[in-house]
């Protein structure tokens, strides 16, 4: 590639720095916000602050003491890893098979899939289900009522489709069946579009907790969302004891430590899927 | 997705013989396939279908403990009720209007970045900025809104910072009239660089064999990006694009109540906020559900039409 | 990217400040009795509320002659048993509840579980939503007829059908309860008859009501704010408004009023006597929409919004962090929210104690419902269990001053909190285990107010002097305890429908004079069947 003019570079750049600025500016108050005290974040009128001058782990150490959090990011993680696993398999299997054409019932199948993109089925009867299954309580719960997206497989399925025809071809004049072919060229060759989908899968589910609110009592179980879900809307409770602690933590920075907490494991994660969607994949040498 | 996105799908059939095969031989070779969807399909059936026949609801006046069947039918009366109210058609109205917005202002921003992005030469510049772009995305919609304010609403920064030179812009958060535009601003700031990630990933399914010839041709970045990135992720953008329009009718729900006393109800209603107003609220199942029929039945049309305008244009679109 | 949108239950999130403070304590049309429904009217007749008996209690520190709250600057010395022996049968007791605080420890790892069990004879077993995900369970769990003993019925909900579902799933507890039965229960018949209304469905008493401050929204000040005007004492709106002008300095973005217009004009019409929800005239009723005494609150906070009093932005979580630095003047809270405040705020807190907005009005103070929705019986339990459970529930109603509340409230002595110089404090156990497991537990039973704020004797003081002052202007609101169907069909739309308007007026997106037309089409969408509905029920007695 040649390199571009100055001036595209340089108008390059200045869009670039805006763009990251724009982003991370409210991450820097988001972060600043959540090293606030009381004391600081009252004189700031409660409202975020980028580099708080006296910098506190307070709103970290109330939310992970007890040890519930720590409990519940180790299950939202198993949660995630599990589930993200079972909903590739079954995304990867079923968008390879609707991408092979004049495959029986393709169309039928694909509608079928399609439809559930428009139409949501009731909390009520859902909730029925999962209790006539028997996993109402389990871990199960979270994942299995919501294992493949269609909006997943349509995106896995166009992707399968956009490979070279050529390459199914040889390999079936080698003799390989279809299963064959999906593990050695579809998947192989489709790396970017399964790390995307894959993360689509693992955010939906390490950020869940409607399904894990409704289906599973017991606390103990619930996953990182629920749990950093009550320690927002503590800030604002104040129904019937007449009994609670002073808390000396504002709102905001227990708000934004929430999301902090919530966040790191995304971070953490990003860079291993990243490698595989900045690249290309298909050189000249094997379209041939 | 690749070279061959203009030929029609149809010249390649699986083993190639486009004459009619019996029931059986195809079984026999599809076999492989139809276990391959069985997962998906029976997760579909218990999970999708099966609840699913309790949306007949919107036909009846639902009671959970008298269960599906015990509820008594109301015939069309969900629907009518829905649609006879003036403030329903400010809603759609609202809603057209923010997904109009969305689809020219939002929809070509994560493809931009994502051509911006792929154009860099810096493998070290590329990784952050992309990794920085798309956090925002997990912010809930009460800390981008709170953001926002904090910038540029009535006592926001910015809009204090001015007052005190004596510039007055009025509360930007707080104007019915820039309200729409301001949703999407919002959502813009938000998603950009989530929906970056899909385009990064079909980018990477264009071969690479390509570039090179078109560079050989002489072809200076302009000529390749149009000659060569976009067309290579076109159908990708198609794709999106119909599957978009099949979700036209829903607006970010908690984006538009949180800013709703902010702006008045007339210029915030969406359909999902007047379902949720005048019939969760009032714990009145059956016309949630009917106007949830509704949407799925007008997406599906939309669908359906975008997908054969898709075709006309030779393009694959979801489905053939 | 909609598929990953969660929309459900965001609410709380979103207006947790505001949900969590209280349920009842809503400004405007809510706070009917979830109880009224389809039909309910109809089968409106005459009942017997359980007798009210007060509950013998340690002598409160100031006077309760005007109606306050029980009030103590110092924790009793000397308790109360109002519960001989344990009143379980040794079996598992199953209540579903909510909470807005974070879940508690299980009951292998709670001392106050395992002690509460102990006194109980009975294992104490919660099913616990989280915040605002309430009703979705309680349509899931009776879709599924997996009912527990005790499930907890909240007021404004959202729950339909409620008359229906209670005679088909939960027991008539009125002849456990009505008139002089209720004595066996000495503890519930000390909560009072305003809380029992709410309790009652088809003319029968279906649930023992959740007790709940009687008294309303409360008007919270930051004193230091409004010192250099002399203060919160108001000579009328005028003077109110005058002076929050001289305090208002938007270039220092330091502004008089919370944006929370509705809770404002909620506020502004005690001054000018406008009804509580609805007034009662020779049988007659008139919503507050319909007086002129409600339309001059309007106009008034029209007037203070274009005067530029109220903060700029329409939404603000961080209020209480601006009242205490002296950027905000006032806000608005319920009655538990000011306990809350008086504890836990360390500017000086004062309230606005309602005046006359003109020389010629009569200022009221609007009451609460008294409750918090009420606790039903599954028919599964058999009239034997019925007994045993309401015997529980009467233990864990303990008023303030008893042995058994102390142990709801507190916990254990030496292990949850310490006692010295007649204050209790927390230990870190009890601060990690009593609040979060009480506040499920005070959503299924709960006890007459009573006023003890540990270590903060001033603050004790300022409620009681504030119940003092509003109690002979109490208004209670006149259609507690009466039904109406069009009440719980519509009565969520038609209160949305009033808050955009009243919002719409405030801010001035819609001007006053559109107000009388706005009148006619919320009375046409439901507004009139509902007074004539109430009409109906006051007539029937």
């Amino acid at each position: 590639m040649e390199r571009p003019t100055v001036a595209g570079r340089a108008l390059k750049t200045a869009v670039l720095t805006a763009i990251v600025l724009a982003v991370l500016y409210p991450f820097g108050l988001a972060v600043g916000t959540s090293l606030t005290g009381r004391a600081e974040s009252v004189a700031n009128g409660g409202g975020y602050v980028l580099l708080p001058a006296h910098p506190t782990l307070e709103a970290y150490r109330l939310i992970l003491s007890g040890g519930a959090v720590t409990r519940a990011v180790l299950t939202s993680v198993g949660i995630t890893l599990c589930g993200t696993a079972l909903s590739l398999l079954c995304t990867v299997f079923l968008g390879y098979a609707l991408s092979r054409r004049g495959m029986l019932g393709g169309r039928p199948i694909l509608m079928m899939v399609l439809a559930t993109f428009l139409f949501t089925p009731g909390m009520i009867p859902t909730y029925l289900m999962v209790k006539e299954l028997g996993m109402l309580n389990t871990y199960q719960s979270v994942i299995v009522p919501v294992l493949v997206n269609a909006f997943n497989v349509v995106v896995v399925r166009a992707f399968f489709q956009g490979l070279p025809d050529e390459l199914f071809e040889a390999a079936r004049m080698d003799g390989a069946g279809e299963w064959r072919m999906m593990w050695r060229i579809a998947i192989p060759l489709s790396k970017a579009v399964i790390a995307v989908v894959g993360l689509f899968y693992a955010v939906g589910y390490w950020n869940s907790w409607f399904s894990a609110l409704l289906y599973i009592d017991d606390h103990d179980k619930h996953p990182i969302q629920l749990v950093l879900r009550q320690y927002i809307f503590r800030g604002g409770a104040a129904q019937g004891t007449d009994v609670a602690i002073v808390r000396d933590l504002p709102t905001a920075s227990v708000q934004m430590a929430v999301l902090v907490i919530a966040l790191v494991p995304i971070l953490l994660a990003y860079p291993f899927l990243q490698k595989y969607f900045t690249k290309g994949v298909l050189t000249g040498a094997i379209k041939g | 997705m690749v070279v061959s996105t203009a030929a029609p799908a149809t010249e390649v059939q699986v083993g190639a013989r486009p004459q009619r095969r019996t029931l059986r031989d195809r079984l026999r070779r599809d076999w492989t396939l139809l276990l391959l969807c069985l997962p998906g399909v029976l997760y579909f059936v218990v999970f999708f279908y099966v609840p699913l026949l309790g949306n007949v609801i919107a036909f009846k006046d639902y009671a959970p403990f008298l269960g599906i069947d015990g509820s008594p039918w109301v015939g069309l009366e969900n629907f009518v009720m829905l649609l006879e109210e003036p403030e329903f058609w400010t809603a759609v109205g609202n809603t057209l209007q923010i997904t109009a917005l969305q689809l020219l202002l939002y929809f070509p921003a994560p493809i931009a970045l994502a051509l911006l992005l792929n154009s860099l030469v810096g493998n070290r510049v590329k990784r952050l900025v992309q990794t920085v772009v798309y956090l925002p995305h997990f912010l809930s919609w009460v800390v981008v809104v709170a953001m926002f304010q904090q910038v540029i609403g009535g006592a926001g920064t910015i809009t204090t910072f001015l007052a005190a030179h004596d510039v007055t812009i009025g509360n930007l958060m707080a104007d019915p009239e820039l309200f729409k535009l301001m949703a999407t601003a919002q959502v813009i700031w938000k998603d950009t660089g989530w929906g970056t990630i899909i385009f990064l990933a079909a980018i990477t399914a264009i071969d690479v064999s390509q570039y090179e010839a078109a560079a050989i041709d002489g072809a200076d970045w302009k000529r390749r990006l149009w000659h060569v990135t976009l067309p290579g992720i076109r159908p990708v953008i198609i794709m999106l694009l119909i599957l978009r329009l099949g979700d036209i009718l829903s607006v970010g729900f908690e984006q538009m109540v949180l800013q709703r006393d902010a702006v008045g109800a007339e210029a915030s209603e969406v359909i999902d906020t007047y379902i949720y107003y005048h019939g969760v609220i009032n714990g009145d199942w059956g016309m949630s559900t009917a106007a949830g029929l509704m949407k799925g039945l007008i997406g599906a049309a939309l669908i359906y039409a975008a997908n054969k305008l898709a075709h006309r244009f030779g393009e694959q679109g979801i489905y053939r | 990217m909609s598929m990953s949108m969660s929309r459900r239950g965001f609410l709380g999130l979103a207006l947790a400040g505001a949900t969590a403070a209280g349920l009842a304590a809503c400004g405007g049309e809510g706070g009917g009795a979830a109880g009224a429904g389809k039909g309910g009217a109809d089968l409106s007749r005459k009942l017997r509320l359980p007798t009210y008996t007060p509950a013998k209690i340690p002598t409160p520190d100031l006077p309760i002659d005007a109606g306050q709250d029980p009030s103590y600057l110092k924790y009793p010395e000397q308790l109360v048993r109002s519960v001989p022996a344990p009143p379980g049968d040794g079996s598992r007791i199953t209540a579903l509840t909510q909470t807005w605080d974070v879940a508690p420890p299980g009951a292998d790892k709670s001392a106050y579980l395992q002690e509460l069990g102990k006194r109980l004879n009975a294992q104490w077993d919660m099913n616990i939503v989280v915040g605002e995900g309430y009703p979705d369970k309680f349509n899931a769990i009776i879709a599924s007829d997996d009912l527990p003993d005790l499930v907890w019925f909240p007021p404004n909900q959202g729950l339909q059908r409620v008359p229906e579902l209670l005679e088909a799933k939960f027991h008539d507890l009125t002849p456990h309860l009505a008139g002089d039965a209720i004595k066996k229960y000495p503890n519930l018949a000390n909560l009072g008859d305003v809380a029992w209304k709410s309790a009652v469905t088809n003319g029968k008493i279906f649930g023992v009501a959740v007790s709940y401050s009687r008294f309303g929204q409360v008007y919270l000040v930051n004193q230091d704010f409004w010192r250099p005007v002399g203060g919160i004492g108001f000579t009328g709106a005028d003077d109110f408004f005058q002076k929050s002008v001289q305090l208002l300095d938007a270039k220092r973005n330091r502004y008089v009023l919370e944006p929370a217009y509705v809770n404002h004009v909620h506020m502004f019409s005690q001054w000018y006597g406008a009804p509580n929800t609805w007034r009662l005239t020779g049988g007659k009723l008139v919503h507050q929409y319909e007086t002129p005494e409600y339309q001059a609150a309007l106009e008034f906070a029209v007037k203070c919004f274009k005067a530029g009093l109220f903060w700029p932005d329409a939404t603000l979580a961080t209020t209480k962090e601006k009242v205490a630095n002296g950027q905000l003047g006032a806000y608005v809270e319920s009655f538990p929210g000011f306990y809350n405040d008086a504890r836990t705020q360390k500017y000086e807190l004062g309230a606005i104690v309602p005046f006359a907005a003109t020389p010629d009005a009569k200022p009221v103070y609007n009451a609460g419902l008294g409750s918090v929705g009420f606790t039903a019986i599954s028919k599964k339990a058999d009239p034997k269990r019925v007994e045993m459970l309401l015997n529980v529930l009467n233990f864990m109603a303990a008023p303030f001053g008893t042995e058994e509340n102390q142990l709801v409230n507190y916990g254990v002595e030496g292990v949850h909190f310490t006692r010295k110089d007649g204050e209790l404090t927390f230990t870190d156990r009890g601060a990690a285990e009593v609040p979060a497991t009480q506040q499920p537990i005070s959503f299924v039973i709960g006890s007459p107010s009573a006023i003890y704020l540990p270590g903060k004797p001033e603050g004790t003081r300022l409620i009681h002097d504030f119940e003092t002052k509003v109690a002979p202007m109490l208004q209670e609101r006149v259609t507690t305890g009466h039904f109406s169907d069009t009440f719980t069909t519509k009565g969520g739309e038609l209160s949305t429908m009033g808050s955009d308007m009243v919002v719409d007026v405030v801010t001035g997106r819609k001007p006053l004079s559109a107000w009388q037309g706005f009148v006619k089409k919320w009375m046409d969408r439901g507004g009139a069947a509902m007074k004539a509905e109430y009409e109906a029920s006051i007539a029937r007695g």
